[in-house]
Order: structure tokens, then sequence, then C-alpha cells
């Protein structure tokens, strides 16, 4: 089984369940005895429980198909977020040149609280965070 | 005229790069987002088939037993697609958010009231000169931080298709081909039991006709899983479909030709989530 790809094994879901529908068609359409039934009914249970070990097991075998493709996209992400980041961090630094300025401003009214007052709003907003 | 100079560099630097308008992929990556997001509304996983065969080996045998179900290789096979859809949704939000354009939307105005309202002793400064300068330098930066994400989006587009169309690829075959093989399995299972069920002769004419009713309702459901299976997997081939023109068109993304294809593509995309919502 370990030689099988998600691929073989989803086609030999398709198969047996192909088989199944067959023994199923045949049982409903003929007459059979109690015990031909019962056993056509369990070839019949045995291939759709095959069928769908099948569809199952290529499921989660298809992570190997997957991985390294998971890992390239979730790279992308990172650059994406790391950009995103960048190109907002740009509203950051303009409300801090404002706040410079203010600053600016402040020390040349020669008013100690105005002062004050500018550094701390430089400082607020130098230590936000960057809003998304 | 003191106000040429800056201004013609802005407009030179405006034409330039191109007014780039990232809308076409925005409302691509929008639209592909709002499929993605119905994969919840399918309320159907491999978990739910497990438990719904043991529910109907118990029907069989007239049983209420509390027998557990072991369902272990069928939560792996959800685990690894749910995997593999995040990682396309995550992409995707990533996508729109970077295209979208209000992240190069800056509010310049702060620097002007600063300017405007500030005392700089000897320093005059004219609100006239200042609004202008103002203007200006927000046409630059825009146009300035526009180049960069467009440069960004291309090679985002550039590095992700290959693993993305793998990704959606697999994200297709678990559901239209693995999940729903096991539908039709436990379609023919209920098929097989209520035949069973409708051949015993000591049934009366109402435990027959009751029988056949549940047979239909039970039918009935699978059949709208399927339909909503096989829909959200057409959505996934639109946006593999899209991305892939994105891919083979990076280097002219602002294009009046690219813009009409992915609007199609979106189109799509958006008749098919429709399509999901009335079933």
């Amino acid at each position: 089984m370990s030689q099988l790809t998600y691929r073989d094994l989803n086609l030999l879901g398709d198969s047996f369940s192909g088989m199944a529908q067959a023994v199923g068609k045949y049982r409903y359409t003929n007459l059979l005895d109690a015990n031909a039934n019962t056993a056509m009914r369990q070839l019949q249970d045995r291939l759709l429980d095959l069928a769908d070990r099948f569809y199952t097991t290529s499921a989660v075998l298809i992570m190997e198909r997957v991985n390294e493709s998971l890992y390239a996209i979730e790279r992308v992400g990172r650059e994406m977020e790391r950009d995103y980041n960048k190109l907002r961090s740009v509203q950051k630094a303009i409300d801090v040149a404002a706040a410079c300025v203010s600053v600016g401003s402040a020390v040349f009214s020669k008013n100690p609280l105005l002062i004050t007052s500018a550094v701390g709003d430089l400082i607020k907003i130098w230590t936000a965070k960057i809003e998304h | 005229m003191k106000y040429k100079s800056p201004v013609f560099v802005a407009v030179v630097l405006v034409f330039l790069t191109g007014c780039v308008n990232l809308k076409n992929i925005q409302d691509y990556s929008a639209q592909s987002l709002k499929s993605l997001k119905n994969y919840d509304e399918i309320g159907y996983s491999f978990s739910k088939a497990c438990l719904d065969r043991c529910m109907l080996e118990q029907i069989k045998n007239l049983t209420l037993t509390t027998k557990e179900c072991d369902c272990l290789s069928n939560k792996k096979a959800d685990s690894v697609t749910f995997l593999v859809f995040s990682s396309v949704k995550k992409y995707f939000e990533g996508l729109n958010k970077i295209s979208a354009n209000e992240v190069v939307s800056y509010k310049i105005d702060p620097i002007s009231t600063s300017l405007k309202g500030g005392d700089f002793g000897d320093l005059q400064l004219d609100d006239k000169d200042i609004d202008s300068y103002t203007k200006i330098s927000g046409v630059l930066l825009k146009a300035f931080t526009d180049t960069y994400r467009k440069k960004r989006i291309k090679n985002y587009i550039e590095d992700a298709n290959a693993p993305l169309q793998v990704l959606l690829e697999a994200l297709i075959l678990n559901l239209k081909n693995n999940l729903n093989g096991k539908l039709k399995v436990q379609k023919q299972r209920i098929e097989s039991v209520y035949f069973d069920f409708l051949s015993e002769r000591q049934a009366s004419a109402y435990e027959k006709r009751k029988t056949i009713e549940d047979y239909f309702s039970a039918i009935t459901d699978i059949n709208v899983k399927q339909a909503k299976i096989l829909t959200f997997s057409q959505g996934l081939a639109s946006i593999a479909e899209g991305h892939q023109q994105l891919y083979e068109n990076r280097n002219r993304l602002t294009s009046a030709q690219l813009r009409d294809m992915i609007s199609e593509y979106a189109g799509q995309i958006n008749a098919l989530i429709e399509q999901f919502e009335q079933l």
C-alpha cells in the first residue's frame, strides 16, 4: 500500500465503488434466494468498505504531495505581511514627522509646558502600534 | 513661477510610474476569499462520513449499542484537507489586504496642520504654500509606494503560483473526488440497507411506505451535500484559473486586457457563490 500514490488510491476507490454498484444492481434486479442474497450483500458491503478506505487513505496521503507547497505559500504569506507592515509604517512616519514639527514649534515658543506636551505626543505616536 | 518645478516633477513621476490601480487584483482576491468562506458551509467532512457509516450500521442491525466508531484515519483526512484550505485562504487574505488601495492612502494633513499652527520665530510660512507642498508630497508618496506595491505583488504572484496550483488541485481532489466518493459509497449503503428492509415480507404496507420516505429523505440529503461540494470545487477551479492568468500576465498587471480577463474570473466566482448559497 505504501507504494501507491494518492491518485492510485483515489482511482481504486472509484473502481471498487463501481464494482459494488454492479453487484448491488444485480442483487436488486434478480430474484435471489435468501442465501444468495446474503452472500451478494456481504460482497457488496465488503467492496463498499474497501472503496471507503481507499478514499480516506488517498485524502491522507495527499500530504506528501502538498508538503513543499505549504512551506512555499507560507513564505510568500510572511513576505506579504512584512511588506504590508512596511507600507503602513509610512503613515506612522508621517505622524512622527508632524509631531516633530510640533516639538520644533514648541521649542521656538520657549514655553516649557508647550514643549513638554509636544514631546509627550511625539513619544505616544512613536510607541503606538501600527494600525491594520 | 515658483510652483512650476515641484509640480512638474510630480506630474512627470506620476506619468512615468503610471496610475497604479490594482482594483482588479483586489476584486479577484476578495471574490476568491468570499468563495473560500463557503468551505464552512459545506457542512460535511471525512469524520462525519465515518460517523454516518457507523449510524447506518446500527440501523441495519437494529441496535442501539454505544460501540465506539474508529474514525481516526478520517480525522487525519480532515486535518490534511483543512491545512491545505487554511494555507490557500491565508494567501488570498494577504493578497487582498495588500492590493487594496487603502494600504497606500496616507493622511498627510497632520504635517500641514503642524506647520500652519506652529510659530517658528523669524521663519514665516504661507498657508497656501503649505497646502501646495503638502499636496505634492502626497502625490509623490503615493506614486512611490504604489510602484513598490505593484513590484511586490508581481513577485508574490510569481512565487506563489506554482505551489498555489498544487494546493488548489489537492483541495479539489480531496473534496470532489475523495469526500464526494465517500458520499457515493454512503448512498449505495443506504440503498442496500433499505432494499433489504423493503424485502422483508412481514413488513406492513405502512412500514414499507415509511421506509421509502426515509430512504428518499436520506438520498436527498446526500444529493444536497454533493451539490455543495461540486459547486465549491468549481469555485476552486475558477480561482486557480484566475491566478494562472495573473501569473502569465504579471508583467502587465494594470493593463486593460488583464483587467477584463480577471473581472471575468471574479464574475464566474461570484456566480458560483450565488449558486452555492441557493443550495
